[in-house]
């Protein structure tokens, strides 16, 4: 590049003779410059041009006023000439005549005019930008913090870190007072003198004291850190709250939010906002769990102990979640304590648990290893007894400063033996192979490799001695990349694509009575192209913007593939080579919200999502059947589809302790699922022929109180909602209440310090009784008598309400080791609540019959004990 | 007292806690009771139709007498059906293969309609086996001939000494291969024993009918999310079916 200055002799020269002209004059240009352009710009020059090139035509204004002028020639337009008469006019109107319609704009140095392309001139112009980037970490134990807030209080800018502890925030040059928060932990407050890229690893220290971790008052929270739908579950709470048989669980802990049910007394199963719960993603290290129970559904199969983060989904979620409806699960391990060797664990009624973690290859790494059995089985002799069990295990390893590797895995069963006669065993295996990798300051880039197998096998022993078994299941292969660009403090981008291999085993089943069935096998290969903005338009505005493009190919398993028309009547019989396409479907799908910050404390949100769910379990109960078979869209079974709309306000009381939220929302979906048979407990061959589709539609309100400080803290929460679902062939083609429609539910969580040594924890639960079909009459059908239902879940139970209540003692510290002692009792004033209907018929009087309601009469008392070394 | 002493201790207490209690459900009163339809033919038997009243769980049971029924074969002619016995009802027609037919009934003030199709081939029987257990016990295995490119929906009835003891619900995909072999349950048959074996081929409705009335009876009734009456094909206010079948039978003495 050649720079030209047509007089640098004169220029010599002049800074030469009268040095101290020139350095006042340079004083006066660096720190004036806009008083500097403005006499050098107003100055009168008279000039005439004829047909010049720009660069004759600069070469005539310097002639005329002494005013020299660089810049790189090439810059100039070719061919681009002028032809004028300029007599006492000011030089800007000479430059800007000259440079009008060109991409060239100038500056003043001294009496140097620089001519400059303008996105050049601009950039200079503008402050430096630099990047402060890193890990948000636990002092103590070097876990990643997720979603901990960064935030700069003189701009009032800031930034969260993502789902692997990594924050990227750009600011200009200059001294920030940087505040840094977490759920649970203390705020921590620096300096920072920004004049190149940073990178910072932060630490934070956990609150001292149990209550403390529960919930905490952030201060640099605002009511712009709440989003719609989404929520962060405090999982130190789970630790407080009463649990069944003392086993922690945050599954029901998350049932106490509005908008989300449980699906019957006791049980840990959930859907949420009227969806069924196989409409929930949950992820487990990336990993999805396709039977989240066990015991059938009262326990979950997550270990609180090993947990780190929860984060709950049911708005409108961003564009890189997708596959499912109705929400978003998202539950991350703890990747084990990289500081000092530790060991955490508990002994309760029926089952007990321990974790060891510890710092490996010199600190550069740490792992987790946690295991949990029951030991109900014990209690019966022989080889009969039902338990579980299930571990935790994930590992991590630094590979420098930009790359760090993990693998986490998880393993669990459920075991129930029944002399020679009955043997089942189901659950979920999964293995997740993380590498995060920092591109730049600004860029991280995620990649995993995820392994996920559910299995349910049953074997029985006939009458003749022969055994029966059955054998089901899906595993996935799922391969994902998602790349994070945080371009500055008002803007992130999130890219990234995904491709699941589903591999289905719907199963071969014989019941002894039927024919033994081999239901074909299914294969499918689920993809997606993602990619969303986080843009803070304005102050008081934010928008989050993204689209998914997700496809589902049915693909051939060298089986036959069986076709049926609407009316379940088999069609066609095709055998399609193993992974030939069968059947595509394609799904766009956006997803949008806004933030509207009213004011410090407040703020009003707004979302709009579609999503698509290409995989369905086809079931029939409320409860976890273990049975129940994962099935894939295919030509037989179109993919679900949801569109939702959720607004919402939110409000933080200046004194830091409430947060009030309310939020609405309305849902349309169609093509959803139901057998058109009844009486179905085990799938048949021709299931696909068994199913029809139908409509649904959903709307609410929701609210939520949360007291975060003070010797009491805890939230009431409380819905209002409809939901229901219209097939052509079910009930007369009449719309009828979905299975997970509660009217009216009301949740209130308390848990309040006793002095220095007990908390006392309450959780009050009510909600709408069940939508259930029920028995109104009777038929004479040849021989038999036949039940006559009357409208499809037209018959509501009565309302479910209970207490449960707990004391946890507080935490005994010893040198080296701390533990407490946690006390419950479920359902202290002894609620019966229904769970299924019964017609009992007089032996003796067969025309005697009656309904009934079965309610059991649940009080358990619970006592656990919990230690960490 | 060792830990798991006290488990057990604390288990019992839990136990204890924990019992079942029936309440009283005020039976759901509906504004009308629908009317039952069962009609059914096949090949072998004539048309025989049964009219009844769904009734509320506690009342006796009700049957229609004195309704106008017609049955007309696609193409063919109407013709009307006797009342042999209060609420029977019979003609002399039978099923014939991939026959459609229309029933029309009227009966106080309302018509129902019903129409069914016939299946255009059957599975049959081309023999059957029996493999004696003990003195008491036999199996019975049954060697079916299935129909070339065609579903199959068909029911197996074990009629030993003129009484019904199983029925068993037999579903085959289109699929290569032209016998089945099925194989009973242990039966309670002495040397001597009658047996027969009956075997209908349904349409798919009819089959699953069938296989849900079987499934909810009084006595069987079990009442998980998503019970429903069993799918019905006749219109009006009425549930029931009107089936045309196929059957196949054979008869053996067990020995």
């Amino acid at each position: 590049m050649t720079w030209t200055s047509n007089l640098k002799t004169i220029h010599c020269g002049y800074v030469t003779c009268k040095s101290w002209q020139a350095f006042l004059l340079l004083f006066l240009l660096a720190h004036s410059p806009i008083y500097a352009q403005q006499v050098a710009l107003s100055q009168p020059v008279s000039v005439v041009f004829e047909n010049n090139t720009l660069h004759e035509s600069f070469e005539k204004i310097t002639v005329a006023s002494q005013i020299y002028f660089s810049y790189d020639p090439s810059i100039l337009p070719s061919g681009k000439t002028v032809s004028a008469v300029f007599q006492d006019k000011p030089l800007r109107q000479v430059l800007d005549f000259l440079l009008k319609k060109t991409d060239l704009s100038y500056t003043l140095l001294g009496n140097h005019i620089i001519i400059k392309t303008r996105s050049a001139l601009e950039a200079e112009q503008r402050p430096k930008q630099f990047t402060i980037s890193g890990y948000v970490r636990d002092s103590l134990s070097g876990e990643e913090l997720i979603g901990a807030n960064i935030w700069e209080s003189t701009g009032g800018r800031g930034c969260s870190a993502n789902l692997y502890g990594f924050y990227s925030i750009t600011l200009e040059e200059g001294d920030y007072q940087l505040t840094i928060s977490y759920l649970g932990y203390n705020d921590r407050s620096m300096r920072v003198h920004l004049n190149r890229n940073l990178r910072l690893d932060l630490k934070l220290n956990p609150r001292a004291g149990e209550l403390a971790q529960v919930i905490v008052t952030d201060s640099a929270q605002t009511s712009q850190d709440h989003s719609l739908g989404k929520q962060r579950i405090p999982l130190h709470m789970a630790g407080l709250l009463p649990a069944v048989l003392g086993e922690k669980d945050v599954l029901k802990m998350l049932q106490l939010l509005p908008g989300v049910s449980s699906g019957a007394d006791g049980l840990s199963s959930f859907g949420v906002r009227g969806g069924s719960p196989d409409q929930t993603l949950i992820l487990l290290d990336e990993a999805p769990l396709y039977n989240p129970t066990h015991m059938v559904g009262f326990f979950s199969v997550f270990n609180n102990d090993a947990l780190k983060e929860m984060k709950f989904m049911k708005g409108a979620f961003p564009a890189q979640y997708g596959g499912r409806l109705s929400s978003v699960l998202e539950v991350h391990m703890k990747e084990g304590n990289a500081e000092r060797p530790a060991a955490s664990g508990g002994i309760g009624l029926t089952s007990s648990r321990l974790l060891f973690e510890a710092p490996i290859f010199d600190k550069k790494g740490s792992f987790m290893a946690s295991g949990r059995r029951t030991y109900l089985d014990w209690f019966f002799k022989g080889k009969d007894g039902f338990h579980f069990f299930d571990s935790n295990v994930k590992a991590n390893v630094r590979l420098g400063e930009k790359d760090r590797l993990f693998v986490a895995g998880y393993f669990g069963r459920d075991v129930l033996r029944s002399g020679k006669d009955l043997n089942l065993d189901w659950g979920n295996t999964t293995t997740t192979l993380r590498w995060n990798h920092l591109i730049d300051a600004k860029s991280f880039l995620n990649t995993s490799l995820i392994f996920s197998d559910y299995r349910f096998k049953v074997q029985t022993e006939g009458t003749d001695g022969g055994n029966s078994n059955s054998n089901s299941g899906i595993r996935n292969l799922h391969l994902k990349q998602t790349y994070q660009r945080y371009a500055n403090p008002n803007r992130t981008l999130t890219l990234g694509w995904s491709t699941i291999l589903h591999d289905f085993e719907p199963g071969e089943y014989s019941n002894g009575i039927e024919e033994m069935l081999k239901i074909p096998d299914r294969q499918a290969l689920e993809s997606a192209l993602f990619g969303s903005q986080d843009w803070q338009v304005l102050p008081w505005l934010s928008v989050q913007t993204g689209l998914r493009l997700s496809n589902l190919s049915a693909l051939g398993t060298g089986q036959p593939f069986f076709h049926y028309d609407e009316s379940g009547e088999q069609t066609d019989s095709i055998f399609y080579e193993k992974g030939k396409i069968i059947q595509q479907y394609w799904g766009l799908e956006p997803r949008a919200s806004l933030n509207f910050r009213v004011s410090r404390l407040a703020n009003f949100q707004a979302g709009f999502g579609r999503s698509y769910q290409y995989v369905q379990l086809v079931g029939n109960s409320i409860i976890n059947n273990p049975v129940d078979v994962w099935l894939p869209a295919s030509p037989n079974i179109r993919p679900q589809v949801s569109d939702q709309l959720d607004a919402g306000f939110f409000l933080q009381l200046p004194d830091n302790q409430y947060q009030i939220s309310v939020e609405a929302f309305y849902k349309k979906l169609q093509n959803q699922l139901e057998y058109r048979y009844p009486d179905v407990l085990l799938p048949s061959v021709d299931i696909e022929s068994r199913l029809t589709t139908g409509q649904g539609r959903g709307y609410g309100t929701e609210f939520m109180l949360k007291k975060t400080g003070g010797r009491l803290q805890g939230w009431l929460g409380y819905a209002w909602a409809r939901h229901r679902r219209q097939f052509e062939q079910l009930n007369d083609g009449q719309e009828f209440p979905a299975r997970f429609d509660f009217t009216h539910s009301v949740s209130a969580v308390g848990a309040y310090k006793l002095g220095e040594k007990w908390t006392f924890a309450a959780v009050w639960t009510y909600r709408t009784g069940s939508a259930v079909t029920v028995p109104a009459g009777k038929y004479q059908y040849g021989d038999k008598t036949v039940v006559f239902f009357g409208p499809t879940n037209g018959y509501r139970l009565p309302a479910y309400h209970r207490l449960d209540i707990s004391f946890s003692s507080n935490v005994k510290r010893g040198k080296h080791w701390e533990s407490n002692w946690v006390l419950g009792f479920y359902n202290v004033y002894a609620r019966r609540n229904p769970i299924y209907t019964q017609i009992d018929q007089d032996k003796k009087d067969p025309g005697n019959v009656k309904l009934h309601l079965v309610a059991p009469l649940l009080v358990i008392p619970a006592i656990s004990w919990e230690f960490r070394i | 007292m060792n830990f798991k002493q006290l488990t057990i201790n604390c288990l019992a207490c839990v136990i204890l806690f924990v019992g079942c209690k029936k309440i009283d459900l005020e039976l759901q009163v509906l504004d009308k009771y629908p009317a039952v339809v069962e009609a059914r033919m096949t090949n072998l038997h004539e048309l025989e139709m049964h009219l009844s009243q769904v009734v509320p769980l506690s009342h006796p049971d009700s049957v229609i007498s004195g309704a106008y029924v017609e049955i007309t074969p696609l193409g063919g002619t109407s013709e009307q059906l006797e009342e042999v016995a209060p609420g029977h009802y019979r003609h002399g027609i039978t099923a014939l293969p991939g026959q459609r037919y229309t029933l029309r009934i009227e009966a106080g003030g309302k018509v129902l309609l019903a129409t069914t199709l016939a299946p255009a081939a059957a599975i049959t029987i081309d023999s059957v086996a029996t493999k004696r257990l003990n003195d008491s016990t036999a199996v019975l295995t049954s060697y079916l001939r299935l129909p070339p490119n065609r579903p199959i929906y068909a029911r197996l009835s074990v009629i030993l000494d003129d009484t019904i003891k199983d029925e068993y619900f037999i579903e085959k995909t289109i699929e290569p291969g032209s016998f089945v072999v099925h194989e009973t349950q242990p039966l309670n048959a002495f040397a001597g024993s009658h047996a027969t074996i009956e075997l209908t081929t349904f349409s798919k409705t009819d089959f699953e009918f069938y296989r849900a009335v079987g499934r909810l009876t009084l006595g069987n009734y079990f009442n998980p999310s998503n019970v429903r009456n069993p799918p019905s094909n006749i219109s009006g206010e009425a549930i029931g079916l009107f089936s045309a079948a196929l059957a196949d039978t054979t008869s053996l003495v067990i020995w």
